[in-house]
Formats: C-alpha cells, sequence, structure tokens
C-alpha cells in the first residue's frame, strides 16, 4: 500500500471508450503490463427523518483491492467518520433501516483496468450512476512511499506524462489536509467518494456504452 | 469475540470473489450464517473449577489450559430519538454492541448485532446473530451515527470450543465512574455460562448437539433457553 | 434336596451370565484404550464406565437375592487331578486352562489344613480341655457382650455418616437460577448495569421523549430516565478515547 491519488480525465466526446482507448494506449507506451480489472461501488444511504441536525449521509464504499472490508464513510455535513469493517457488515445494514435508507438512484461505481508500470499502479475506471455513463476516474498509486509529502512531485510529473494538463501542478486539497500523514486504504476510499460526489452533481450523458479497453 | 465458525470461513472464500452480488445470493439461499443457537446458565463462583474441569474434559484440546478473555462490551441504542414513542420496533430502536479485548489490544473490535429470540419449539434459543470485526474509531462512528450509548459492562472469564460449539464462562462486572480496570464490581456471586453455535437458516441439526453438551453439565450447570424478554 | 440343588443350579448359572457380560464389558473397554486411547473423547469413556458398574451391581444384585442360596455354604472339592490336557476344560475355559493339573488348582481346595496350621490347631484344642466348663459359658457371654456393644457403635456411627452425607449433597448448590437471571437480564436489555443517577425532579415534569415513552407499558422500565446521563457517563468512561 503507497499513496493514491485521484484523477478525473476530461471527456469531451462523451462516449467512454474512445478516450479509455486513448489512454490505454498511452501507458502502454510506458511499458505498462496489464495485470488485471478493478471495481469500486458506492451506495449511499441517508437519514430518513429530519432529525434535528439535518441530514446524516452514510456512504458504503467496497474496493477490490481490498475485498474483504467494507467502507463505512458518514458524513454528518461537519464531519467525516470513515469506519472500516469486515464484509459482514453489509449484512448489517437492513437492521439499521429505520434510521438509514439506501438511495438506489445513488448507486455509482467505477470499473475498469489495472496496469503496473514500474512502482506505480494505474486503474483507469470507467464510472457509471445506476447504468448510466458518467464519466473516467483514473487512480494513481505509487507504492513506495506512504507519506503524500514524499512523493507527489512525482507522482504529479507521472501523470502528466499519460494525462497532460488535466492534471494541476497543485496539491489536491483532500491529499494537501494529510500531507504529511501515513497514507492508509481509507484515504484512498474516501478520495472516491469525494469524486463520485462531484460526479453524481454533474451532468449524466446517456447514450453512451461504457466499455473497458480491451487489451 | 475471538471465535468464527467454519461456515464463516466458507463465506469469506464465497463473498471474496465478487461483493455485492454474491452477498444477496447468499442471503436468498440461506447460506449465511447468522443464525445463532443459545443455551445459557450459571455457575456459583465457588464451583467454578468443577466446572471448568469438567470442560476441560468435555471439550476440544483437553492438554492445554483453557483460553481466557477479558473483554469490554458497550452497548449503543439506535433510533430516532426525537421521534414520538410509538409501539413496535421502529420506537424501540435497534441495540448495537461493541466489544474489545482488554487483554488482547492488537485485536479488531467488534460490532455486534443480536435479534430478539425466535418463536417456535426449538431445542435451544434461536436468534439473528452478526458480528462484524471493525477498525477502533466505531464508538465514534456509532455516536455520528446517531446511537446513544446505553450501558457497558465488563466480561471475565474462559472461552472452550467443541467442534462448532462456543462454550464461554465468565463473570459480568458493572461499570461506573471511579471504577478503574483493577476495582470492578461483580454483578452477582456467579458465572455465567453459555453454549453458543452459529448456523444457517438451512442446518438446524446443531441444536441437538448444543442439547447433548449441556445434558452433560447437568446437575452442575442448569442449561436453559432464556428469553431474556420474560426474565 | 432336589430342591435346593436346583435352586443352586439356576443361580450358577445366572452369576455366570453376569459375569460373561461383565466380561465382555472389560474386554471392550480395554480394546478401546488400546484402539483408540486418548484419541476418544471423555463420554465415551464414562459410558464404558457407567455400563461395567451397572452390570457389577446387578450381579450384587444377584449374590444377595433372596433365592440364591448362601454360595459359602457349599463346599468345591477336586475330584480328579489330572495332567493330561482336558478339552472339555479348554473350551470352558476359553483356552486359558489346558489341564486340571496341581498347577491350577488352589490352596483353598486342599482337603487337609496345611502342617502348622493343624498344630496350632491341636494346641487350641487342648487348652480348650483344659477349661472348665462354667467359665467358658461366662467368657462366651462376656464377648458376646462386648461385641453386641460394638457393633451397636459401629451402627449408629454409620448412621450419623449417612445422614450427614445425605444432607450435604442436598444442600451443595453449584447453580442458582435466580442468578441466572439476573446476568440474562444484564447481558440482554442491560437491566442492573445502567449508571442510574436520576436528576432531581424528573417524571413527567417533560412531554418530551421519556414521558411519552413511559406511557407504554410495553416498553422496558429505566430505558427512558437514563438517556439524559448518557453523554455524562461516557464522559467518564474510564476506557474512552
Amino acid at each position: 500500500m503507497g499513496v493514491s491519488v485521484l484523477q478525473i480525465f476530461p471527456d469531451a466526446s462523451r462516449s467512454g471508450c474512445i478516450e479509455t482507448e486513448k489512454l490505454h494506449k498511452r501507458i502502454m507506451n510506458l511499458d505498462a503490463v496489464q495485470c488485471g480489472m478493478f471495481t469500486v461501488d458506492c451506495d449511499s444511504y441517508y437519514t430518513t427523518a429530519q432529525t434535528g441536525g439535518g441530514v446524516r449521509k452514510m456512504h458504503i464504499v467496497h474496493n477490490t483491492e481490498t475485498p474483504a472490508t467494507t467502507y463505512a464513510i458518514l458524513d454528518t455535513g461537519s464531519k467525516q467518520v470513515t469506519l472500516s469493517a469486515d464484509y459482514l457488515f453489509d449484512l448489517m445494514l437492513p437492521r439499521l433501516d429505520h434510521m438509514y435508507q439506501s438511495k438506489k438512484n445513488l448507486k455509482i461505481e467505477s470499473k475498469g483496468a489495472k496496469y503496473e508500470v514500474g512502482d506505480f499502479v494505474v486503474k483507469i475506471g470507467t464510472v457509471t450512476m445506476s447504468g448510466h455513463y458518467k464519466g473516467i476516474l483514473v487512480e494513481v498509486e505509487y507504492l513506495p512511499s506512504v507519506t503524500p509529502a514524499l512523493c507527489w512531485s512525482l507522482m504529479r510529473e507521472f501523470m502528466q506524462s499519460f494525462m497532460g494538463s488535466c492534471v494541476k501542478p497543485t496539491v489536491p486539497p483532500y491529499l494537501q489536509n494529510k500531507f504529511h500523514d501515513v497514507h492508509t486504504p481509507q484515504d484512498t476510499v474516501q478520495q472516491y467518494v469525494e469524486k463520485f460526489n462531484e460526479f453524481r452533481e454533474g451532468p449524466t450523458f446517456t447514450g453512451a456504452t461504457p466499455s473497458a479497453p480491451s487489451s | 469475540m475471538k471465535h468464527e465458525g467454519r461456515s464463516r470461513q466458507n463465506l469469506k472464500v464465497i463473498m471474496a470473489v465478487s461483493h455485492n452480488e454474491n452477498i444477496e445470493a447468499a442471503l436468498k439461499s440461506q447460506i449465511v450464517p447468522d443464525q445463532e443457537f443459545l443455551l445459557q446458565g450459571s455457575v456459583m463462583d465457588n464451583s467454578l473449577g468443577v466446572l471448568i474441569d469438567r470442560l476441560r474434559g468435555l471439550c476440544d484440546n483437553s492438554d492445554v489450559h483453557p483460553e481466557t478473555f477479558h473483554d469490554h462490551e458497550v452497548v449503543y441504542i439506535l433510533k430516532d430519538f426525537n421521534a414520538p414513542a410509538t409501539p413496535g420496533p421502529a420506537s424501540q430502536g435497534v441495540m448495537l454492541r461493541v466489544r474489545r479485548a482488554v487483554d488482547r489490544p492488537d485485536l479488531p473490535h467488534q460490532l455486534r448485532y443480536v435479534g430478539y429470540p425466535e418463536l417456535g419449539n426449538y431445542p435451544a434459543l434461536l436468534r439473528n446473530c452478526l458480528d462484524v470485526p471493525v477498525s477502533s474509531n466505531v464508538r465514534e462512528f456509532l455516536q455520528e451515527l446517531g446511537a446513544k450509548l446505553d450501558h457497558e459492562f465488563m466480561a471475565k472469564g474462559y472461552i472452550m470450543k467443541k467442534g462448532r460449539i462456543k462454550v464461554t464462562v465468565f463473570k459480568m462486572y458493572k461499570m461506573g465512574p471511579g471504577m478503574t480496570k483493577e476495582n470492578l464490581e461483580p454483578m452477582t456471586m456467579s458465572h455465567l455460562v453459555e453454549l453458543s453455535v452459529l448456523t444457517t437458516k438451512t442446518d438446524m441439526s446443531v441444536a441437538d448437539d448444543l442439547r447433548a453438551l449441556a445434558d452433560q453439565l447437568k446437575p452442575l450447570v442448569q442449561l436453559e433457553r432464556i428469553d431474556y424478554r420474560r426474565v | 434336596m432336589q430342591r435346593e440343588e436346583r435352586a443352586l443350579d439356576t443361580a450358577l448359572e445366572a452369576i455366570m451370565q453376569r459375569v460373561v457380560d461383565i466380561k465382555g464389558s472389560l474386554q471392550e473397554l480395554l480394546g478401546k484404550i488400546e484402539q483408540e486411547g486418548e484419541r476418544s473423547d471423555w463420554p465415551s469413556y464414562l459410558n464404558a464406565y457407567s455400563v461395567i458398574s451397572a452390570q457389577i451391581y446387578t450381579l450384587m444384585k444377584v449374590l444377595k437375592n433372596e433365592k440364591t442360596p448362601v454360595l459359602r455354604n457349599y463346599l468345591t472339592l477336586p475330584l480328579q487331578l489330572s495332567a493330561d490336557t482336558d478339552d472339555k476344560l479348554l473350551a470352558a475355559t476359553e483356552g486359558r486352562v489346558p489341564s486340571f493339573s496341581h498347577d491350577f488348582v488352589p490352596n483353598l481346595l486342599r482337603t487337609k489344613p496345611e502342617p502348622d496350621v493343624e498344630a496350632r490347631h491341636l494346641a487350641l484344642e487342648a487348652k480348650m480341655a483344659q477349661v472348665n466348663q462354667d467359665t467358658a459359658q461366662k467368657q462366651i457371654n462376656i464377648h458376646n457382650k462386648v461385641v453386641k456393644h460394638v457393633m451397636e457403635m459401629v451402627n449408629t456411627a454409620r448412621e450419623e455418616w449417612e445422614t450427614e452425607t445425605s444432607s450435604r449433597q442436598t444442600h451443595a448448590q453449584t447453580c442458582s437460577l435466580n442468578e441466572t437471571q439476573i446476568l440474562v437480564a444484564a447481558l440482554g436489555t442491560g437491566k442492573g448495569i445502567r449508571v442510574i443517577q436520576q436528576p432531581p425532579q424528573q417524571p413527567q415534569a417533560r412531554p418530551q421523549p421519556s414521558a411519552a415513552q413511559q406511557a407504554t407499558p410495553a416498553q422496558r422500565k429505566a430505558v427512558s430516565s437514563v438517556k439524559t446521563n448518557i453523554k455524562a457517563a461516557s464522559g467518564m468512561h474510564p476506557y474512552g478515547r
């Protein structure tokens, strides 16, 4: 486990597969080795009653990189608490439905191919929300380090090498807040939730067929 | 707690393959070991040694001393505390139990849900039961979730197993202001004795094994199905 | 006379049958110990022991039965000693005794006492002849009296001991249903563990959830009144983070 950064790759054509194909070609030129698939999915639960302090949200996230773990991220508006739990936590959720209910139409996932380039792991994901294509999300992980401060510039340079100018020179806000902390799988998942929320608020591209690049 | 049945291991394999689809499929085909058979009783402190000796003879690994545990359990209630109370489960809320091993800080905390006893003529008390290992910030998580602390206690004792059956013999201690780990107030002069086994909705045969073990402990301990709501 | 013989025969037959049973069980247990040893579990060993103990008990019952003749009144005499192999005997003893030879005939079957025993017996007889008839009778009476007294003492001691053990058995309580219920309720609902610190004037003052909850009788009591104190209690909790 190293440091992970997420980057939304702009998809002007809104077709999905054309852009992921482009990224696939570029990364293969960097001597990448494709090594399987990955999925990160997120279900969101909202409080049913308006209890005093507004609506609380609970995001339930699964990551195929940590298949035995369920992440529950609670967002009260003012505070975020991330619980790492055994996957059996999923069975607990129906017991909480008097307080928290699933927003089925907000179910969102990023799915795609995984590559290894030297010390980097790159995951090019196609984001879909309840079946509709929403965009492209790229996760880049640098394995030898666990502190963002020590490897951010290196990662930025690497990301720019195949994604170009969409990678901003500034540190992403989430990473900035934990720049000198040890990066954990929870941090990766929290970044996914952050990006998923951006996609949920963005426009839906209908009519496109989401697909992973063929290798 | 520190123990999982073998059926759970199987489930782990099934579920690790891919997530959401399989857990739903597992629930539908009723192979999730979320049912617990339970028999309870107590033994007075002065007869504890006799019981432990007898259990060592009856349970697995009789050549080693039984494993001890020292757990701290905190019970939360999750419900809409602002809503007016109406009869039914909604206003009673859900009890969520957090357990942590005081003597083994390296073990994960356990989040535990225990359902109401099922009605019906079963050889032992049958109830829905979920044990989920979680990260150590679970209490903060539950508080932010909207749950409120209801009560807490310490449990100290022995744990043994015989096949799939889990046997615990432990003493319950009250917790309160000014009480330290060394200075606890015992609930009673007895140890609680529990025989339990996790199973699925489709496999009910293990309850008879539970009864057989309970019979072998008579008359030292009377193990019965006790509905705590009727006590 | 014939009736007595028949009774003896049936009694012997019954006793033999019981002994064969016990022998079978013992062989089974021995085989089990050899083959399974420590791999077998306690309950099966305990079962084997209880079977044997029950068989011994029934054997004793047969022996004490009123219809069984008093066996010690019968003499067993060796009629024929032979060093030759006896097939019938071999079959009857399952191959353990090939012939009814001198080796196998125990001393108990002697018809004549051992020489030194015989000598002591003669000496005693001679002594007896010297004693006066009346004094002998007196001595016998005194002896009987003493023995009777000792018997009485032993019997009363035994009665006392038996009542004591039986009363101890009923008193040795190892578990209490009452305590079980207290513990189960505490584990299930938190009854008796909640930290209850009643504020000065709490009940029914506020129309808030506590009062509403008390209105429903199905609710477990004490649940409502505690809520207000929970924050405080959790703050004081010694293991809080």
